[in-house]
């Protein structure tokens, strides 16, 4: 366990030095937020509303599905894993870390938007603080669940972008971010309620700023720690320390 | 009697319908640096790998300091040590970190000492993907030997350094096995083998074709030896090359140089000549046939045996 802890030290302080981590877990998804608060208010006043749920989702996904596959995938490719296989890092560190580090600093994230929103914008502050951290959590869950499972499966770095840009895009569209999942059209709700953003978006708005349902509660609550759930078993059985065919 | 820390009985190793190790047998002293050798697709890396328990083989029996090598991971994991040819730290990972890390991992406290003797003190917070390729070679040896192995595994541990480095690097190499480390050494570098080794093993097409010291190994080619004579008088060039033994002849500016494969004789028949000549001997070189030109040797003969290579 003190390794694990070490392990983890180590690997949230080397993000802060891994401009491609910085960039998708900070810049990418303030810059986006910065964005998106300038413009999108005056195009449609009720995003508003939504903002900071919206945003904090949008940062938890470029953090975990842009942001865990290509390490996990360049792990195996270059014998980082294989180089700490020999010398006795168990594989499960190197699944959890990954989830760990960005739980770290999505929180940070999330804190500067829930500041942010309010006092740059004139977002409504949420009726409910507390019920936010959890609720990240459980989302990060599920997402960095699918990452991990997306880097565990692909074969190369692009593989590994096409998978996440499967899940991004479409949460981007039809998750709830942009659009609310009311007012989708029939056709597009069965295929957004497989989204974990659907789902996080339904919960944030319930529970920080006690709107009605848009689905029931205990089916996003299923949906979101099913799919991480099993994302993350379902990675731990196909981990491989390396993706060197079978050579002689 | 013999302490063997090795055993190796009927390894097999097979990919699908190919036999990338095909039953082999050896043995390895405690204490001795032991070469595998071989072309590419030979079955070194899998044999490496089927001993430092990375593969399961398909068959036969290994077994490390008295325990088998694939029931007791544990003992295996505090009894070796292994420095991948293919293996790479983070690259935002700082020196410092990653010997911490390892050694958090072994729980076992920091050894600065490693990398202070690996000349890697300067370097504590440098980060991996800023190290030379020497440096890096070197680091990850100190933290193959962390937990002090018995046995130390040597994937192609100087291919791509330069001269200097490879210098230290066989330094250290040298230290380790005098400090009484086992050693493994996989290589493509003859001269590396030839020099650091006590015993070789050559692998072709998953089987042992050679075992031994070099000396023994080079000793039993059908490789010719080059002896190069220089005399006072070079009158006798002509007469040398007339020599029973003799399969070639030629002279360079200073030498005349023959080719034969009964040194003894062709050398007593050389100075028996220059003697009863009147000429006076000013410098003899004899040449066995290197570890390399055995090696060409026998895979150039499996070849032509086998039709494989």
């Amino acid at each position: 366990m003190k390794a694990f802890i070490l392990h983890f030290a180590i690997e949230t302080k080397s993000g802060f030095r891994k401009k491609q981590q910085m960039f998708l877990t900070y810049f990418f998804p303030l810059g986006f937020f910065l964005m998106m608060g300038a413009v999108m208010p005056q195009l449609n006043p009720l995003f508003l509303d939504d903002m900071i749920p919206a945003m904090l989702i949008f940062a938890i996904m470029t953090s975990t599905l842009l942001g865990i596959p290509d390490p996990l995938v360049n792990g195996r490719t270059n014998g980082i894993f294989r180089g700490y296989r020999v010398n006795g890092v168990p594989a499960m560190s190197l699944i959890i870390l990954p989830v760990l580090s960005s739980v770290i600093h999505t929180l940070l994230v999330s804190t500067v938007i829930m500041i942010l929103s309010p006092l740059l914008f004139g977002a409504p502050i949420p009726v409910n603080i507390l019920p936010a951290i959890p609720l990240l959590m459980l989302t990060v869950f599920s997402c960095a669940g699918l990452s991990v499972f997306i880097g565990v499966i692909s074969t190369s770095s692009k593989s590994s972008m096409i998978w996440s840009q499967i899940i991004f895009i479409p949460s981007m569209l039809i998750g709830g971010l942009m659009i609310p999942f009311q007012s989708l059209p029939e056709s597009v709700k069965p295929v957004a309620m497989l989204l974990p953003s659907t789902h996080s978006m339904n919960l944030f708005k319930i529970f920080i700023y006690e709107t009605e349902a848009a689905i029931p509660p205990f089916v996003s609550f299923a949906v979101l720690s099913g799919i991480g759930a099993a994302a993350f078993i379902l990675a731990r059985i196909l981990f491989k320390w390396d993706n060197k065919k079978a050579g002689r | 009697m013999t302490d063997h820390i090795i055993r190796v009985n009927g390894l097999k190793k097979n990919y699908g319908s190919t036999i990338a190790v095909d039953g082999i047998d050896f043995d390895i002293e405690r204490g001795k640096l032991v070469s595998i050798l071989g072309p590419n697709g030979a079955g070194k890396t899998t044999s490496l790998e089927c001993l430092e328990g990375l593969l399961k083989p398909d068959g036969g029996r290994i077994e490390i300091d008295g325990k088998s090598n694939t029931t007791d991971k544990k003992h295996l994991s505090n009894q070796i040590g292994i420095q991948l040819q293919s293996s790479a730290l983070p690259e935002n990972l700082t020196v410092l970190e990653a010997m911490r890390l390892f050694c958090s991992y072994r729980r076992i406290p920091v050894r600065s000492d490693l990398l202070s003797r690996f000349g890697l003190n300067g370097k504590l917070n440098t980060r991996f993907s800023n190290l030379s390729t020497g440096q890096k070679r070197r680091l990850s040896l100190a933290l193959a030997i962390i937990h002090n192995p018995q046995v130390l595994f040597l994937d192609e541990p100087t291919a791509g350094l330069d001269v200097q480095s490879r210098i230290e690097l066989h330094g250290i190499i040298g230290e380790l096995k005098q400090g009484g480390t086992t050693i493994i050494l996989a290589t493509h570098d003859m001269a590396e083998a030839e020099s650091l080794s006590d015993k070789i093993i050559i692998l072709l097409n998953g089987k042992i074709v050679a075992e031994g010291s070099p000396a023994e190994i080079t000793a039993t080619g059908d490789s010719v030896s080059r002896i190069s004579v220089r005399t006072e008088n070079r009158d006798i060039s002509e007469t040398l090359k007339l020599l029973p033994g003799i399969e070639s002849f030629h002279l360079t500016d200073d030498f005349s140089v023959l080719f034969s494969r009964n040194i003894e004789e062709t050398v007593s028949s050389v100075l028996e000549l220059i003697k009863s000549s009147g000429d006076t001997l000013v410098d003899l070189r004899i040449e066995r046939p290197t570890l390399e030109e055995r090696f060409v040797e026998i895979t150039d003969l499996n070849k032509q045996t086998t039709g494989v290579l």
